[in-house]
């Protein structure tokens, strides 16, 4: 079977400096097509029409937070199984078990590489297909 | 490609630059709202507005290289989510080492 190529990610991010930055280093650079949304409640929204394969999900947002936000991300019809990142400036081992606990395929660090952030995803994303 | 990857970091550099060009407005406006916070009934729908400023700070100050001011911010940023989970106004301790959290933030931003 062969592999679906990653085309289409949704970045969920409160702090607009970093969402430029995502914007910036997986469309310019990584050549996705990328939604960005500021928060939770717009991620609800606008993802259901962007049909995201890959969502890069922020843990600490105002109003809903990353966890919530997947909550009820996974209950959108055709996003129950899309993978989720979650990007993170905390990276102690036990909050990154429980971030993979609540469904979370792989968790970023902040600050990230926006140079080397396309290739990250495009790595997970193969290995993901190759499990 | 190589002509991508410079035009990219040509980007970036742009907003790392426009960031550190924001920097005393934005740590000016977190100074007037800490102001308007420390001197009226203790708000905390202000006090999250406040909160989340400086949590930006320390993640957006990481991320385009500002570390110090980034360190800074998010020693604050740990106080600040101490005193939110308290749910109680903050003591004037706490206070003092919200001001000197801001007074060091406003040092490592200076140009």
């Amino acid at each position: 079977m062969s592999l679906q190529k990653l085309e289409k990610v949704l970045c969920v991010e409160d702090e607009e400096d970093i969402r430029k930055v995502q914007a910036i280093a997986l469309a310019d650079l990584g050549g996705f097509k990328v939604l960005t949304c500021a928060s939770g409640a717009e991620a609800i929204q606008e993802a259901p029409a962007f049909g995201p394969q890959l969502i890069l999900l922020d843990v600490m947002m105002p109003g809903m937070d990353g966890p919530t936000t997947l909550k009820s991300l996974r209950t959108i019809s055709g996003l129950e199984q899309t993978p989720v990142i979650f990007v993170t400036a905390k990276v102690q081992p036990d909050e990154i078990d429980y971030y993979l606990e609540l469904g979370a395929l792989e968790v970023i660090s902040k600050p990230f590489d926006p140079m080397t952030l396309a290739s990250q995803l495009r790595q997970i994303w193969e290995l993901r297909h190759a499990r | 490609m190589p002509g991508e990857s410079e035009d990219v970091k040509g980007k970036l550099e742009t907003l790392r630059k426009a960031f550190v060009n924001q920097l005393p407005d934005r740590i000016r406006e977190l100074e007037k709202a800490w102001a308007k916070l420390d001197s009226e009934a203790w708000n905390f729908e202000d006090f999250s507005e406040f909160h989340r400023g400086i949590h930006a700070l320390a993640g957006s100050g990481a991320m385009f290289g500002c570390d110090v001011l980034s360190q800074r911010a998010k020693l604050l940023d740990n106080l600040l989510k101490a005193l939110a989970s308290d749910g109680q106004p903050p003591s004037k301790g706490t206070k003092r080492l919200i001001r000197d959290g801001l007074r060091s933030m406003k040092e490592a931003a200076a140009p």
